[in-house]
């Protein structure tokens, strides 16, 4: 995944300090921390000036309309493309998940993570493919996987239904396996669990699939 | 009876006959409240002096409820422990229990005494007296009416739902109408009714003239009393958020602080604190509490705190109801534990609700052992997990290898009392 060693640009977003000095301790060598932010407005100038390859964004900021992360997000839209945001957030809230993720961040981690595990989702992301937790897994599977297909209508078979392949990786990441055990557990190589994993974080982002969006609403989200 | 109140001020007493004069005579004078009774039926005797002094300082002194609330605004924003001002809320606020009992009593008492009294004056007619029945009637409405009106006052149901308003108000309007009428009976015997009509409209007026002076000043009270009973509302719900956040995050960080130099119960204890906290702070999701999920969640947050171990929960859909719920449960348990007790790391917890089948994965990152050896050394995983499952009609499977341990346990869904939630 990070044989290369190559070297990444990493904004911390976080509006606690002791917090922010933690994960500048905590990150690999080989990502540069080019700037920190404590609040919406702060953190989308940062991001404008620096251009980093990733941001560490954490979900709950104050400042701007109140919209936190998501906000920040929405406000670096035209970014998207060069920088990867990769959320964080004090715990696994679904709330706090699908907000962030719908908003574009290419993964979701909890604060709670250690050094190493934080430093290898920044560098995943920072390579394209997408970070899942156990917990954002399992949400997956809530939204898209049990329900029946079969009499569903108007549904966009890309976009709203999940391949088997990808059912199977979602279940093995909700079990806590890691990508390289969900490869070994399917005979695959990790490369293509990551490329399952990030047809899926697209799914998540651009399905308007009904369960998703009853899912949503019933959790106040939309 | 005698309630201590650690006062100099009069306080009128909660016990009360009428509304705790003597009674709370009695705490500050240090005296028995009968004798303080008895001496006020005495002067009441003496041309009715005793009613007058009651009546003073009925209007004067504010009753126990109204001096605790009192305190309690003036206390400030002191430094108190929590637990203090917890418990002060909670006696001031909220107090009035026994209430309605002692209203009840005194009032059959007040009954009692009224019949006697109408008796006694039937008995003075009897033997010759010459009793005007014209003027003591109209006297007993207005005392009656002024009893009902001024008990309202103590009756603290404005705060209540607006039926017993609606109560306290007819009352009040009864009592106002009884007084009324019975001044107006007395008048008319003595001033001609024109004159009594004339008289009623210059009254009218007098009061229709006061009331408009008046009316702003009365709505500024009622606003600042508005105002203040929010402000007490809000203190007692900041009271509340403080005394829960003493009893759980204060008493955690306690523990985490003597317990630093063993990071793992750090984590945990952080972990476990901070799941109880968000769901007494975001819960609104209300998944019944016979769910499978609920259950096996609520079995992690045990396995969590007795062995301090991480214990991560993932939940896809829901059910309950079905045959072999409890001992999916009990095997679940038994597998965490296990896992907790051999394996070292993150303990994750899968359980998936298909509408056929509940399936839980139960994963450790331990060392792993030899499953095939099981049959003899390890009693607890070949009955209470495989055993149980089987027993109760459904599967259990245990993987094991170096990167650690994997139970997997099913149950079918077949039952037929099941609710299915999907």
């Amino acid at each position: 995944m990070s044989s290369e060693q190559q070297n990444f640009t990493v904004v911390l977003v976080d509006d606690h300090g002791i917090f922010r000095s933690g994960l500048r301790a905590d990150l690999g060598e080989d990502l540069r921390i080019v700037g920190e932010a404590g609040s919406v407005e702060q953190a989308i100038e940062v991001i404008e000036s620096q251009r980093p390859d990733v941001v560490l964004l954490d979900v709950h900021l104050p400042g701007g309309r109140g919209g936190g992360g998501a906000e920040v997000l929405r406000g670096c839209a035209h970014l998207l493309g060069s920088t990867k945001f990769l959320a964080l957030s004090v715990s696994d809230s679904a709330q706090d998940v699908v907000t962030v993720i719908r908003a574009g961040a290419r993964g979701y981690v909890t604060k709670s993570i250690s050094g190493t595990e934080i430093s290898d989702a920044v560098r995943r992301v920072a390579g394209g493919d997408a970070v899942f937790s156990p917990r954002l897994a399992g949400f997956v599977l809530d939204a898209f996987g049990g329900a029946k297909v079969a009499e569903a209508t108007g549904i966009d078979e890309e976009l709203d239904l999940l391949s088997d392949r990808e059912l199977q990786v979602m279940r093995l990441i909700a079990r806590g396996y890691s990508y390289k055990e969900v490869a070994k557990e399917l005979f695959i190589s990790v490369k293509t669990v990551e490329s399952h994993v990030s047809n899926v974080l697209r799914k998540l982002q651009l399905s308007n699939r009904h369960e998703l969006t009853r899912w949503a609403v019933d959790r106040k989200i939309l | 009876m005698e309630r201590t109140e650690q006062r100099n001020q009069i306080v009128r007493s909660e016990s009360r006959l009428i509304a705790g004069v003597c009674g709370g005579l009695a705490v500050h004078l240090g005296i028995p409240v009968n004798y303080l009774r008895i001496g006020f039926l005495g002067l009441t005797a003496l041309g009715g002096a005793g009613v007058l002094l009651y009546a003073w300082l009925w209007v004067f002194t504010p009753s126990a409820e109204e001096s605790k609330a009192g305190a309690l605004r003036s206390r400030g924003t002191g430094p108190r422990t929590l637990a203090e001002e917890m418990g002060r809320v909670q006696q001031g606020i909220f107090s009035p229990r026994e209430m309605s009992e002692k209203l009840s009593s005194w009032r059959e008492t007040l009954i009692g005494a009224a019949l006697l009294l109408v008796a006694l004056l039937a008995l003075g007619q009897w033997l010759g007296l010459n009793i005007r029945w014209d003027l003591i009637w109209p006297s007993l409405g207005i005392i009656a009416g002024v009893l009902l009106a001024w008990l309202q006052v103590d009756g603290q149901h404005l705060d209540g739902d607006r039926k017993a308003k609606a109560l306290v108000f007819g009352r009040l309007i009864l009592g106002l109408l009884l007084a009324i009428g019975g001044l107006l009976a007395i008048l008319s015997g003595s001033v001609s009714t024109s004159d009594l009509l004339g008289g009623m409209w210059a009254a009218l007026a007098i009061i229709t003239g006061a009331v408009v002076v008046l009316l702003p000043w009365g709505a500024r009270l009622w606003r600042d009393y508005l105002s203040e009973r929010s402000n007490r509302q809000a203190a007692a719900q900041r009271a509340d958020f403080a005394a829960h956040l003493h009893d759980s995050v204060l008493q955690t960080l306690a523990v985490i602080q003597k317990r630093s130099d063993d990071p793992a119960a750090v984590r945990t204890l952080a972990r476990v604190q901070e799941r109880e906290l968000r769901a007494w702070l975001y819960e609104t999701e209300e998944l019944d509490e016979k769910d499978v999920v609920v259950e096996i969640q609520a079995e992690a947050d045990n396995v969590e705190k007795l062995l301090l171990r991480d214990v991560d929960v993932i939940t896809v859909g829901n059910a309950r109801g079905f045959d072999g719920q409890q001992a999916l449960v009990a095997a679940s348990r038994e597998a965490m534990m296990n896992a907790a007790k051999h394996a070292e790391g993150t303990i994750s917890v899968y359980v998936e609700c298909s509408e056929q089948l509940i399936e839980v994965f139960i994963r450790d990152r331990g060392k792993g052992f030899d499953v095939g050896g099981i049959d003899k050394d390890r009693y607890g995983v070949r009955e209470s997990i495989i055993g149980r499952m089987q027993r109760a009609g459904g599967q259990a499977s245990i993987r094991s290898g170096e990167t650690g341990t994997e139970v997997e346990l099913k149950m079918p869904r077949n039952s037929s009392q099941e609710d299915t939630e999907s």
